[in-house]
């Protein structure tokens, strides 16, 4: 999320170098990916929880 | 000089007795000896105390002649619950009798019981006053009465009857009681030394025991005077557990009862009344269990109410949580395609650099620059005019 922000920062400050900014656009893209994907398992991991949680509910 | 045979100088005085004295007569006395003998007649002493009940004022022999007895002494045990004993208090009614051979005698023709009656119920009222006066009539009673009283130490006469329906009780309660027989006489004269003695053994094992039960056996004898005893009363009254009294008594209390921390009928309403003590226990540890499992429910209940309260709360606040991530997230991936320079190539936008520079006004090349634009699909090189 850290180094997304720093690039995010970076794109908006306007680089001459389209090839550079384009790494980094790429990169932000694989960043945003894995962080879906982060969130999607903690998601997962979180409703496992709740599921353990259940029973213990009349 | 003139003298006088001793047979006619007693006959003189036989004769100037009986006509001195030729009623019957009521009195008062004590008896210090009763006797009988073969043909069924009663030999009694009769005496007179002072005030003090020590110092003898008067003695003299009487007799009951066996048809006389039959009755009297039927209808004296009938009216005060005793027999006819030594150390009684009688008014009895009296023919003079004077035997030249036997000297002077009384012949007792009749008794009244209600006088005896009477003295046994001022002996019990004195000795009441005395404890009264001494401050120790109501410390029995004033002890704590123990919550279980299971440890007994129990004053009776092993062979009686009382004293085994006692047992019996006890054993066929759902309790389990722990019992120490200190075996005493509980009639007659030796009542009182022997309890006495029961009392001081107990003293000397106090600890093992929450409570003493005087109980007296079952039978014939109603007779309870042997428990209207100063020393008796005075050493239960400040017995140092709590005395209960199962003796029995058909008439008032005795005075032994009147100090015992708590007095009853019979040996088997004693027995009774220890059970009811251990069920009065019983029935609170079941409504403190019941109160207890109440209480754990409630608590319980409450805990899950709070748990699942948590639970839906957590679940909503990571749902938002998880909103608000990917929410961010489609921003920032929309900023990021937003600043792509292939993709705003792609829309037809173009990037015009000079010898490396960025071009962003025309002030910034002259004629003759050789420009590279950037085209989503190549680069155009061209010359400023």
């Amino acid at each position: 999320m850290a180094e997304l922000k720093t690039i995010l920062d970076g794109l908006n400050s306007s680089s001459p170098d389209i090839d550079t900014m384009e790494k980094q656009v790429e990169r932000a893209r694989e960043l945003i990916q894995v962080c879906r994907e982060t969130l999607t398992k903690t998601d997962r991991a979180v409703q496992a929880v709740f599921e353990e949680m259940q029973p213990c509910n009349n | 000089m003139e003298s006088l045979g001793l047979f006619q100088l007693l006959q003189t005085l036989r004769e100037e007795l009986e006509e001195s004295f030729p009623d019957e007569y009521w009195v008062r006395a004590e008896i210090s000896e009763l006797k009988g003998n073969a043909s069924g007649h009663r030999y009694l002493e009769l005496v007179e105390k002072d005030k003090d009940g020590e110092a003898l004022l008067a003695r003299t022999k009487a007799v009951i002649w066996a048809g006389t007895w039959r009755g009297l002494s039927a209808d004296f045990l009938l009216q005060t619950g005793s027999p006819l004993s030594v150390g009684q208090q009688v008014l009895v009614c009296v023919q003079v009798n004077f035997h030249p051979l036997y000297g002077l005698s009384l012949v007792i023709n009749d008794i009244d019981p209600s006088y005896t009656l009477g003295d046994w119920a001022r002996r019990r009222q004195d000795i009441l006053q005395r404890l009264k006066a001494e401050g120790v009539i109501d410390l029995n009673k004033e002890l704590p009465f123990p919550a279980l009283p299971q440890r007994i130490a129990v004053i009776s006469s092993p062979q009686a009857a009382g004293y085994e329906d006692f047992m019996k009780h006890l054993s066929a309660s759902p309790y389990a009681f722990y019992t120490c027989l200190f075996p005493a006489m509980v009639q007659g004269d030796q009542a009182e030394p022997s309890i006495l003695a029961a009392l001081d053994r107990i003293v000397k094992r106090i600890e093992a025991f929450d409570v003493v039960v005087l109980i007296r056996g079952g039978g014939s004898s109603t007779d309870l005077s042997c428990f209207d005893s100063y020393p008796l009363a005075s050493a239960l009254a400040q017995f140092p557990l709590p005395v209960v009294s199962g003796i029995g008594h058909e008439r008032d209390k005795s005075v032994v009862d009147e100090v015992a921390c708590v007095a009853l009928k019979t040996p088997t309403a004693t027995a009774d009344y220890l059970i009811s003590c251990l069920d009065a226990r019983w029935n609170e540890l079941v409504s403190a269990a019941e109160e207890l499992r109440r209480r754990s429910l409630t608590c319980l209940q409450q805990q899950h109410y709070l748990l699942d309260t948590f639970h839906l709360k957590f679940c909503h606040a990571w749902e938002n949580l998880l909103q608000t991530q990917r929410h961010r997230l489609d921003l920032w991936e929309r900023d990021v395609e937003a600043r792509s320079p292939r993709e705003q190539l792609k829309k037809g936008f173009s990037i015009t650099t000079c010898r490396g520079k960025l071009i962003r006004k025309v002030t910034e090349v002259k004629p003759g620059d050789e420009l590279e634009t950037r085209l989503y699909d190549g680069t155009i090189v061209s010359m400023v005019k």
